[in-house]
């Protein structure tokens, strides 16, 4: 269990500088704490860095962030020792029955991570921790400091590092009390911890569900509420860094204290930040600080660059950085000069990705297009296509975010979604739509589709359909033609849309030895939920001739 | 004739055993539904031990939330119920679970 030892300099910020006044540079507020930014003209911190030198239990540490009435309000502190948070205050006030006053993401130096409601420097409501090593790989749920460390005290998931399992429940100083369920892929069993003794596995009955469903759904309404509540700690923050260049070369540093080796690090910072937003890992507005962001984007760019070196000094990041974006702009220079130059976007379709790197969508959205590419200009390769099937298996680039294929049969009043690129000169955008299936067989009573009310338009040919455990049940396909029916038989046919059955699919994808993972039916996902997954699993598919 | 009373008195023993259902049963066989009357489900409960009754146990009425607690005697489980009064005679159930602690903060999360 983690807990923060680290002395946090939150409550001392509203310490009032006497002689601070418009643009400072290293100039020394109060004892051994030199301030980087703009006072207003009470002589308050208004927005910059607060570095804490020496003679100071935070010696070392600095904060970075935007001040109200000299009280700091939004941004990041770095601790001597590595560790980072990225916080907002607010006015302390209660969820889940428990105070907090700020919200935020902390990184230890060891790279665990903790993000939730905090009162003060203390995880004190909802949250979640990520372990980098451990039996336990995360812990997400109502957190509280007890018993020497951060442990579930509510309702809450933990899940294992060893197998993935899932233990939801309701918890007390860390541990199962009362029926908890544990969830090993697809499957549920029900463990009762009664005085410390537990028995099972025992079946879910039908109030176990519900109460299962609950813990799901609290865990995810909290998890959607503070990421929205992180969202505009997020903004505020990358606006703040932008608001402070701008004032400060408008209104001229006194330069004061100089600190030439700390601007060199933050311009190396800011370059390593404006080349890993072009290599698409997001850092926000380049600032010069590493900030949880940037530092999650330099792991991606590790990650999915196989680097191991874990002590890698930002100068030859810099290095690796520059070399990998020159070998993908000389991917896109071999690819566009050998097929694209000269050739005319002729229309769009959708697709979803059941796997790190293949893409499903319809044969007829590929089957005129001599290129083929996303909407970040990726090109696209078709990998199989299954012309009486309508379907084909396109490559992209890889992805962590794909969905799962149902095991489960198709009923009629099952509940779909579907998602995708319709009209995409016009809307531009990922579009989301529910409805239920309306009949279990396509038109001419074709087997191998059927028919669903959830609206579709033209573009949406080859998204998924899914059911509301995320599963993808089908595969868009196409509507009735409204004025073609209109003229044969004088009135517009309404929900006249049909999917191929994801069977066809699974048949197709084994018969390429394309791997998927298929599910049957689980917890039901919020519409919320389901949109995400599906946003960043769909691909616009581009055609050109 | 002995041997009959004997077989009688036996029979009659395991009837008066038998007769008061362990209260896990209900639990287990998912006779208790979410959503049922506080009613529907003191019925369930007319075989078991008192002791194992919550509709012969505890209760606390939350009138902010007219939410209403119960539990049996011997706190194997504990029962919150919606849209109650503060006679604690009706409401409709809307958890089910086997600690007091888990009943506060459902009770207290719930706005």
């Amino acid at each position: 269990m983690r807990v923060i030892l680290i002395a946090f300099a939150l409550l001392s910020n509203s310490l009032i500088a006497q002689d601070c006044n418009g643009a400072v540079n290293n100039f020394e507020i109060y004892e051994d704490w030199f301030f980087t930014g703009i006072c207003n003209n009470q002589g308050q911190r208004e927005i910059g860095e607060t570095l804490y030198k020496t003679g100071d239990e935070n010696h070392g540490d600095r904060q970075v962030g935007t001040y109200e009435n000299g009280v700091f309000k939004v941004g990041v502190y770095y601790w001597s020792s590595g560790a980072i948070k990225l916080y907002r205050n607010v006015e302390e006030t209660y969820r889940n029955s428990l105070p907090y006053d700020n919200i935020g993401t902390y990184i230890w130096d060891d790279d665990d991570q903790a993000w939730g409601y905090w009162l003060s420097n203390n995880l004190n409501g909802f949250g979640q921790i990520e372990y980098q090593s451990g039996d336990i790989k995360r812990e997400v749920g109502v957190i509280t400091l007890s018993d020497g460390g951060y442990r579930l005290n509510g309702y809450g998931l933990r899940v294992m590092a060893e197998d993935d399992g899932h233990w939801y429940g309701f918890w007390k100083d860390g541990g199962a009390i009362g029926d908890v369920y544990y969830q090993l892929g697809d499957k549920v069993d029900k463990y009762s911890r009664i005085s410390g003794n537990t028995t099972g596995p025992f079946k879910l009955n039908s109030a176990d569900w519900d109460r299962y469903n609950l813990i799901f759904e609290f865990i995810d309404k909290e998890r959607d509420q503070f990421n929205k509540e992180h969202a505009k700690t997020v903004e505020i923050n990358e606006n703040h860094d932008q608001t402070l260049n701008f004032r400060l070369a408008a209104l001229g540093s006194n330069q004061a204290n100089p600190d030439p080796n700390r601007s060199s690090s933050i311009e190396t910072i800011a370059s390593i930040q404006e080349l890993l937003n072009e290599l698409n890992y997001s850092t926000g507005t380049p600032d010069g600080i590493l900030g949880p962001r940037t530092q999650a984007a330099i792991t991606a760019f590790k990650f999915e660059n196989d680097i191991d070196a874990e002590n890698l000094s930002n100068a030859d990041l810099l290095i690796l950085l520059q070399l990998a974006i020159r070998s993908e702009v000389n991917q896109s220079i071999e690819s566009a000069s050998e097929v694209k130059i000269g050739s005319k976007l002729v229309g769009s379709g959708s697709g979803f990705y059941i796997s790190r790197n293949a893409i499903v969508t319809n044969f007829h959205v590929i089957a005129e297009c001599n290129y083929l590419e996303d909407s970040n200009s990726n090109r696209l390769e078709i990998l199989a296509e299954d012309r009486v099937n309508d379907l084909a298996l396109l490559s992209g680039p890889t992805t962590r975010n794909y969905l799962n294929l149902s095991l489960d049969k198709i009923e009629v009043g099952d509940q779909v979604y579907t998602a995708g690129f319709p009209y995409n000169d016009v809307i531009d955008g990922f579009n989301f739509t529910d409805g239920s299936v309306s009949s279990l067989f396509g038109l001419n009573r074709n087997t191998s589709e059927f028919q669903i009310t959830a609206p579709i338009q033209p573009g949406n040919s080859g998204g998924p359909i899914i059911n509301e455990n995320g599963s993808v049940i089908g595969v868009v396909v196409y509507r009735l033609d409204d004025s073609t029916i209109a003229d044969q038989t004088g009135t517009l046919p309404q929900n006249m849309n049909y999917g191929i059955k994801g069977y066809i699919l699974k048949n197709f994808a084994d018969l390429y030895n394309i791997e998927y993972v298929a599910k049957k039916k689980s917890a039901t996902m919020s519409a919320r939920s389901i949109a995400r997954n599906a946003e960043s699993s769909s691909v616009l598919v581009k055609c050109y001739e | 004739m002995s041997k009959i009373k004997q077989l009688t008195c036996f029979f009659l023993v395991i009837f008066i055993l038998t007769s008061c259902a362990s209260s896990s049963n209900l639990y287990n066989t998912g006779q208790i539904r979410i959503g049922q009357s506080f009613q529907s489900i003191c019925n369930l409960f007319v075989d078991v031990y008192i002791s194992s009754d919550p509709c012969y146990g505890e209760k606390s009425f939350f009138s902010d939330k007219q939410l209403l607690l119960v539990y049996p005697s011997d706190r194997s489980m504990y029962f919150i119920f919606s849209e109650a009064n503060s006679s604690g005679t009706s409401g409709k159930l809307i958890l089910m679970t086997r600690s007091l602690e888990e009943a506060t903060f459902f009770i207290s999360s719930l706005n």
